[in-house]
């Protein structure tokens, strides 16, 4: 083999030498068609020879050829040039802009590859639509813009990260929150969050979508990679310094209304009175509320409601004590007393770059800060980065190069005084409108509000330091070596400082007066520090090797990686702080708490991969990656998972000559693959017991104990992951307009699943077995056009449309009970489910009088003739009546009931509707004419529904609490047309009585978003050369501006879910989160 | 090259390199090896069989208080109904379902103890624990569901056959529990300290007194629901003798004071104490001293009111002491101290105090007035300390077992009632057993209001334990053991639907309760609704209804899984 590359070799040289003979020197500039400037770098290669040269930093080259050899000009982004020598020594040539050329030059796992020659289903994203967005991150920029990824924020809050999922949500029903996340890598290395990258050191963004393009990372890529690159500089580049800034002002998209306080207590008393007639009077949180009260209430509307009468409240006028009760009469509105009209928000970045012939370089600086919307004790998120990457070709055989990524984030948010779940927002939106925010002598009273005010901030900080270094090793001509290490070191230290707040604490009023006091429950009088360690280290060795043999051409890659991830927090608490001033541990006496967790995981994977082109027509791929993780069983650590991937570009073929005039481009592709899943949960393999408290109290403080070890199948196995993939790349009218098609099947077999449903009686839930199957089904379209019209108008459009939806193909269920409403919580599946399914009852409408013949003995209503009966449905001391919801019988049997509630005895109960979101689209549509560009980036998702929970979207949820102004519409017999149903109190119980899932009330998520419009001007370097500014861009940009929605009056962002810690504890805080943001701003990108 | 490269970098230790064992959590495997890690698991089971008043805003209060109100003692605005539907599937606490997760839990304890390096007798210690544990669950289960699968051992998921077994006799698994609670008690350490001090750890005594409660219970279902009288007499005869080793050796004494047994900071040093939850601040609290104080609570009925006795030891029916119920002061003088003790001396009513009560009478048994103002004794950060068993429910569980195996002498009453009647500020007379009748101070009487189905001497021993045990979560129970579920009818027994009664005209025109046919004075009426009256008329609520989705899983594998008769 390696003679034969010798004598190859060495017949090349002898080929050189020959042509030699009859060589004259060429000279000339390239430069930019676009504006003018000489580019540098630009590569110049005699066609058929390995013979080449770059231009300089003034786009000035020399070369040595003969005549009728043709020049091949090229350079990355810009279209391809092929010149014929003739008689001319000087050749100076344009080149033009091309942006969508098919010779982009794509990233790819372990590599590159020509846009063209693409097998796999990989998109980038053109990541100058990114700039003068302004948008915190990365990951929020991906929203729409490429066709398969999901990208889902389920509350505003600052500072955290959307979550991305590709080609459906789930991937496995072992992915927990994450779901169908694909792996993240920055620079080839996975990174944990987007945050933590500077949006403006990204150089490109490629996503590899199948197997055949992702399993090369083997075992974490199964649901796809994300492979961002960020910035090293180019060679023979000008010294550049760049300079882009942001100044942003934001404010809610939606804003939560309460009723008005008397409707609101009208409402309450009538949502009582249902269960007890006699109610005339009902308690809140140590006030009460009486027909006496609601009218003052209401007095009080007409007489100040358009005041200004400042915070002080004036007992008699704006509350009172009657008879040792308490009474609330003024209306507030905490949300506007809360929140900010507007909050800024800054970015601001500093680019250094450049390269010789042997050298490239770029520094990054980014600055980033947000202030969050609380108006009493503001929150903030503010971010810093460094970034640096230098190249350097020392030796002939050796390119080396480093990067170091160091970025900071801090998020300052006041203390919270109660559970993540039940943070300000909930309940700031839970009392109704006449709870006191107002202030007694001066003083405030308990309130949300009140915390925060008087809260300390807590900060949370995060850090991520990185270190690469590496080298491409150029062994022989066309065959090279890399070699990669990455430290990886992130790093989180919360520091949290409890106290008290001091109120009035009307919640526990004590009948005569106000108590001013202290109210906090001891456990938040406390000074915590937490933090968190990750380091992960990570090593790529891989050989390549280039060849082409006539119109054969080879590629060939053989390597290794291997990570080690070790991760380690410790949390350090002290109660009863000396002074709320000083938040540290040794400054407090009380009872201390320290816990800690460590873990480590590693992996290492053998990869192989081939391509093969026949006269850039027939293109195939082989890919094989021998994958061990410790995530895995001891027996079982290591995994084979082969793939391939075909191209066959028909427009090359003379057959298709006929098309030629507008059919530019036609490529067909197919991929088939496996990947072994990971993403199977932690120690999955393990019968592990975890340490809790107990709740049982000994003089030493909460007993420790352990939970009951897990039962284990001793056959569990991991996961795999097998992905076809069939597309289509296509390009029309001299490839103006483009489009790509892909449809996919991607499915998870072996999947673990609970093994067949046991009863009871085994004492937990049934061991998991590799028993399901998940199959994933979509396709993915994307549209591009780019024209430019004489006159230099220029206008591109691009747009995608994506759907995708999962099915449980396999599944061991003998009970088949129905699945849970809402899709994050639901345990159960049965073979044929679409995941996300909602079931419930068909509405027919509101009961009226006529519906019933009058009540029985118990005061009941009895059902008119023919009218079926919903009494299964009715517990407690609820009973239908007129007002209340008619539900559809569907099966005709005379009774409303879900039968035994299972997939084979469904009663009335039907699909209703789906959670997942289907047909998710982004439209961009852009032009530029004389310095002046516009964009505007539409995103949307076509059908989404959703069976959300909590007051904000079950009136009386809670009945004597809030109710939201939409609300009010609610059955009376002189409101027999409404949209709610008779008032009902559910006691903070969902799915049940009116409020059974169904369709009248199911939600319609479906939306349609003006994501941004940014207009831009960029001032004529004729004007700019003067001050020494090479490119000057002023620019306007609005975020969220617009939307269009189903949601008629319920009073959430189109984007609302449930978040996490709803998830995991109470989903009743549904809605009541922190604010999705509109945004303004305008900024400047300087260059020079 | 390359080759060398790659195989230096795998090395032969690649298997090494990928296996990598979790370091903060302990497997199956790894955890076994010392009577500390034993000791550390069992507290695993103390919360769910010792919840004492519960925790956070849990207002069930561990069955505490109106915690438990399916019975004649609250009259609540809307009654506490029986169930009405079969469930499609079980997911409560303390259902079908969960009763199984804790039977597993005891089972592979049972098991993993004989695997530790430990001296015998701290063997035979915590197996004794754990199968004190295990019976107290399969005893709740029988409890509620009758019939119930006895397992001992943990399954595993190809035991099919065990899996899908029909359910055992009631009296097969009790039989079980009664060898557990028989080893437990042979075995189970007197005290131990190094577990924890007397009163917060499983000792010796904590067993006999629950095992006391327990066949109290199963004994007179026997009797009454199963008429079993042999098996009746077994598990009476077990209960009395674990209550009689607890009086003669178990070192505890009826305390002077009767609410600081519900109350108190501190329970470490309380006489009666058995058994108690601690609760510490910012560690773990609960809310009923602020409900009983503050919230909107369900009061007690008319029923219960009367059912104390007057202080010369005589039913207010025929003691010449009794000043009617026209006022709380006239409801208070002269009767029995322990209804002071339990109950407001006030009359809370809706539209005149907002922490009114849904009959008038309000609870006072679990309120600390020291801590009323202060952070501790509001919302869920109260720290009182909570009873589960005390010296005072097995005095009582003596007498009522002796009663009802028809052996209760003089000698049994002045050991356990007597006692209790004694306590500091109660100094009640003395029951007296005379020719089989009650009598106080030499005097036979009678209860002319006494269910006529209950012989005399038995309702005052009934009456007894109902006043001690007031809002302690007991009366159901009770009343299902006795088969005395038509006492909670509403109708048939209006009295439980009544509270105090007051004169209109002397409260407020905000006053917004109902009284009897809406008359200018009489009793409050809680539950006026016709629809929301709990009627008794089928015996199948004596035992709960299985899940359907058990029923059909045991049907799809061919095995009938019997529901409850009725259901």
């Amino acid at each position: 083999m390696e003679k034969k590359l010798l004598r190859l070799l060495l017949g090349m040289l002898f080929l050189s030498v020959q042509a030699i003979a009859q060589q004259k020197t060429i000279t000339g500039k390239v430069t930019s068609a676009d504006d003018g400037n000489a580019l540098p770098g630009v590569s110049i290669k005699i066609k058929g020879t390995p013979d080449g040269t770059v231009t300089d930093v003034n786009g000035l080259y020399s070369i040595k050829a003969g005549n009728g050899q043709v020049l091949v000009f090229s350079f990355i982004s810009f279209a391809t040039q092929e010149i014929a020598i003739k008689n001319n020594n000087t050749i100076n040539v344009k080149l033009g802009a091309d942006t969508k050329s098919l010779n982009e030059v794509v990233v790819v796992g372990y590599g590159t590859q020509k846009r063209a020659n693409l097998t796999g289903a990989v998109s980038t994203v053109d990541t100058k639509a990114l700039q003068s967005r302004p948008i915190t991150d990365v990951a929020r920029g991906l929203q729409g813009v490429v066709p398969g990824l999901t990208i889902t924020t389920a509350t505003g809050d600052l500072g955290t990260d959307p979550k991305i999922r590709l080609r459906g949500l789930v991937g496995s029903i072992n992915t927990g929150a994450a779901g169908a996340a694909p792996l993240i890598l920055v620079d080839n290395v996975e990174i944990p969050s987007l945050q933590l990258i500077n949006p403006d050191d990204i150089e490109s963004i490629s996503v590899l979508k199948d197997a055949a393009s992702a399993s090369i990372y083997g075992t974490r890529a199964a649901f796809g990679v994300i492979l961002v690159t960020t910035k090293a500089g180019k060679r023979n580049a000008a010294n550049r310094i760049t300079y882009s800034n942001n100044f942003a002002w934001s404010l809610p998209t939606t804003q939560i209304k309460l009723a008005p306080a008397a409707d609101n207590a009208q409402a309450s008393l009538l949502a009582l009175q249902r269960f007890d007639p006699n109610t005339t009077s009902f308690g809140v949180i140590g006030y009460t509320v009486d027909a006496g009260a609601i009218q003052k209430m209401r007095d009080w509307e007409t007489q100040y409601g358009n005041q200004n009468l400042g915070p002080e409240m004036v007992q008699g006028r704006d509350f009172d004590i009657i008879g040792g009760k308490l009474y609330f009469y003024r209306s507030w509105d905490a949300g506007k007393m809360y929140l900010k009209d507007w909050t800024p928000q800054q970015s601001h970045n500093v680019g250094i770059s450049g390269g010789s012939e042997k050298i490239n370089y770029n520094i990054g600086l980014g600055y980033l800060n947000q202030d969050g919307v609380l108006k009493v004790n503001p929150d903030k998120f503010s971010r810093y980065n460094f970034s640096m990457g230098l190249g350097a070709s020392p030796t002939k055989w050796l390119d080396a190069r480093a990067k170091v990524i160091f970025s900071n984030t801090v998020t300052s948010t006041p203390f919270i005084f109660s559970s993540s779940q039940y943070g300000p927002y909930y309940y700031l939106y839970r009392w109704p409108a006449n709870y006191p925010y107002g202030t007694y002598n001066g003083l405030p009273f308990r309130s949300t509000v009140t915390e925060v005010q008087q809260a300390k901030i807590d900060q949370d900080k995060n850090n991520l330091s990185r270190i690469s270094v590496g080298g491409t090793f150029k062994v022989l001509p066309g065959f090279t070596i890399d070699a990669d290490y990455t430290y990886s070191g992130t790093n989180e230290h919360l520091h949290q400082t409890g106290g008290n707040t001091m109120a009035y604490d009307f919640w526990s009023f004590n009948g005569t007066a106000l108590n001013y006091t202290g109210y906090q429950s001891a456990s938040y009088n406390k000074a915590r520090y937490y933090s968190y360690w990750n380091t992960v280290n990570t090593g790529k060795l891989f050989a390549t090797y280039n060849k082409n043999i006539g119109d054969h051409s080879f590629k060939a890659i053989l390597g290794s990686d291997i990570e080690l991830n070790e991760y380690t927090s410790e949390s350090a608490e002290r109660r009863n702080l000396l002074d709320q001033n000083f938040g540290e541990v040794n400054l407090a006496t009380g009872d201390q708490f320290a816990s800690s967790t460590n873990g480590h995981y590693s992996t290492l994977g053998y990869f192989a991969r081939i391509n093969y082109a026949y006269k850039d027509k027939y293109l195939l791929e082989l890919n094989g990656r021998e994958d061990g993780s410790s995530r895995f069983p001891v027996n079982n650590l290591y995994g084979f998972f082969p793939s391939a991937s075909a191209g066959y570009i028909l427009t090359k073929e003379s057959y298709m000559d006929w098309s030629k005039g507008f059919l530019s481009f036609l490529k067909v592709r197919g991929s088939y693959g496996s990947v072994g899943n990971q993403a199977v949960g932690n120690n999955r393999f393990l019968s592990l017991l975890s340490a809790q408290t107990s709740g049982w109290i000994l003089p030493s403080g909460n007993a420790t104990t352990l939970t009951t070890p897990t039962p284990l199948s001793p056959v569990l196995t991991w996961e795999t992951i097998r992905t076809a993939d069939l597309g289509l790349d296509a390009r029309f009218l001299n490839d103006e307009l483009g489009l790509t098609f892909d449809v996919f099947n991607r499915t998870t077999s072996n999947m673990i699943s609970p093994g067949v449903t046991l009863p009871s009686s085994f004492g937990a839930a049934s061991p998991v077995r590799n028993y399901g199957e998940l199959q994933g089904k979509g396709w993915e379209l994307a549209i591009d056009y780019n024209h430019t019209f004489s006159g230099g108008f220029h206008f591109s459009a691009t747009a995608t449309l994506s759907d995708a939806q999962e099915t449980i193909t396999k599944f061991a269920n003998t009970s088949l009970q129905l699945p849970d409403p809402i899709a994050a919580l639901n345990t159960k599946y049965y073979a044929g489910m679409k995941l996300g399914e909602i079931w419930g009852y068909e509405t027919d409408r509101l009961f009226t009088a006529s519906d019933f013949a009058g009540k029985d003995a118990a005061g009941h209503y009895v059902y008119a003739k023919g009218v079926p009966s919903q009494t299964q449905m009715e517990s407690g001391s609820f009973y239908f009546g007129p007002g209340d919801v008619k539900y559809k019988d569907l099966n005709g049997d005379g009774v409303v009931y879900q039968g035994a509630n299972t997939v084979d005895d469904h009663g009335d109960k039907k699909i209703i509707g789906n959670s997942t979101p289907r047909y998710q689209y982004g439209l961009r549509l852009g032009a530029d004419w004389k310095g002046f560009d516009l964009n505007v980036f539409f995103q949307g998702v076509g059908k989404r529904d959703l069976w959300a929970s909590g007051p904000i979207f079950i009136p009386g949820f809670r009945g004597a609490e809030g109710w939201y102004s939409n609300q009010m519409d609610y059955w009376t017999e002189s409101n027999p047309n409404a949209f709610y149903p008779r008032p009902t109190n559910y006691g903070a119980a969902a799915d049940k009585w009116d409020f059974q899932p169904q369709t009248r009330y199911l939600l319609n998520m479906a939306y349609l978003r003006l994501k941004n419009v940014n207009l831009g001007y960029s001032f004529s370097k004729s004007v700019t050369r003067r001050l020494g500014i090479e490119r000057l861009r002023v620019f306007l940009s609005g975020e969220n501006i617009l939307t269009f929605d189903h949601l008629g009056g319920i009073q959430i962002d189109p984007e609302t879910d449930f978040s996490q810690t709803q998830i995991d504890n109470d989903r009743a805080g549904f809605g009541r989160v922190y604010p999705y943001r509109k945004t303004y701003s305008a900024g400047l990108q300087v260059t020079f | 090259m390359f080759g060398l490269i790659l195989i230096s970098w795998g090395c032969k230790k690649t298997d090494e390199f990928l296996t990598k064992q979790p370091l903060d959590q302990f497997t199956d495997d790894t955890y076994w090896t010392s009577e500390g890690n034993v000791r550390t698991f069992a507290f695993g089971f103390y919360p769910t069989y010792f919840p004492g008043y519960a925790s956070g805003f849990d207002l069930s209060w561990g069955g505490y208080f109106s915690g438990e109100s399916l019975n004649d003692d609250f009259a609540p605005l809307t009654p506490t109904t029986f169930t009405k539907n079969v469930p499609a599937t079980d997911v409560a606490t303390g259902g079908w379902t969960d009763g199984f997760k804790n039977i597993r839990k005891a089972n592979l304890f049972i098991d993993r103890i004989k695997k530790v390096p430990m001296p015998d007798e701290a063997i035979k210690h915590w197996t004794g624990v754990a199968r004190f544990f295990r019976a107290l669950e399969f005893a709740s289960k029988v409890k509620k569901y009758g019939d119930f699968p006895w397992y001992g051992k943990v399954l595993a998921e190809t035991d099919v056959k065990e899996l899908y077994r029909p359910r055992d006799p009631r009296t097969m698994v009790m039989d079980s529990v009664l060898a557990d609670f028989n080893y437990a008690a042979a075995n189970v350490r007197t005290a131990d300290a190094a577990t924890g001090p007397q009163g917060l750890v499983v000792n010796k005594s904590v067993v006999l007194a629950f095992m006391s409660r327990v066949f109290l219970f199963e004994g007179n279902w026997e009797k009454y629901q199963a008429n079993n009288a042999a098996k009746a007499t077994e598990y009476l005869t077990a209960a009395k003798n674990a209550a009689n080793e607890v009086i003669t050796k178990g070192g505890y004494s009826v305390a002077p004071d009767y609410r600081k047994l519900f109350n108190s900071l501190d329970l470490s040093t309380n006489t009666e104490i058995i058994l108690y939850r601690k609760y510490q601040t910012g560690l773990l609290t609960h809310s009923l001293n602020s409900y009983v104080n503050k919230e909107v609570q369900t009061g007690a009925s008319k029923n219960a009111i009367e059912s104390y006795l007057c202080k010369d030891g005589l039913p207010i029916s025929v003691s010449p002491l009794y000043k009617g119920d026209k006022t709380i002061a006239n409801v208070m003088t002269d009767r029995d101290p322990r209804i002071a003790a339990t109950f407001v001396p006030a009359i809370r009513l809706n539209g005149v105090v907002s922490n009114y009560s849904s009959s008038g009478y309000a609870v006072l048994k679990f309120f600390n007035e020291d801590i009323k103002d202060l952070t501790d004794g509001n919302s869920s950060l109260n720290d009182t300390q909570a009873p589960v068993i005390r010296f005072g429910e097995i005095l009582i569980n003596y007498a009522e077992a002796s009663a009802e195996l028809g052996t209760l002498t003089q000698n049994d009453l002045d050991i356990s009632i007597n006692k209790l009647r004694k306590r500091t500020g109660i100094n009640m007379p003395a029951l007296q057993v005379m020719g089989g009748q009650p009598a106080v101070n030499g005097n036979v009487y009678d209860d002319p209001k006494r269910d006529p189905t209950v012989s005399s001497l038995l309702w005052e021993i009934r009456r007894e334990r109902r006043t001690e045990l007031m809002m302690e979560g007991f009366r159901n129970d009770d009343l299902r053991k006795w088969k005395k579920y038509q006492y909670l009818d509403t109708q048939g027994n209006p009295d439980i639907n009544l509270g105090a009664w007051i004169n209109r005209a002397d409260y407020p025109k905000t006053l917004s309760v109902a009284t009897q046919n809406n008359a200018a004075s009489g009793y409050v009426v809680p539950a006026t609704k016709a629809e929301t009256q709990r009627i008794f008329n089928d015996p199948k609520v004596y035992l709960a209804p299985l899940p359907l989705d058990q029923i059909k899983l045991y049907k799809d594998q061919g095995v009938d899984l019997k529901q409850n008769p009725g259901w």
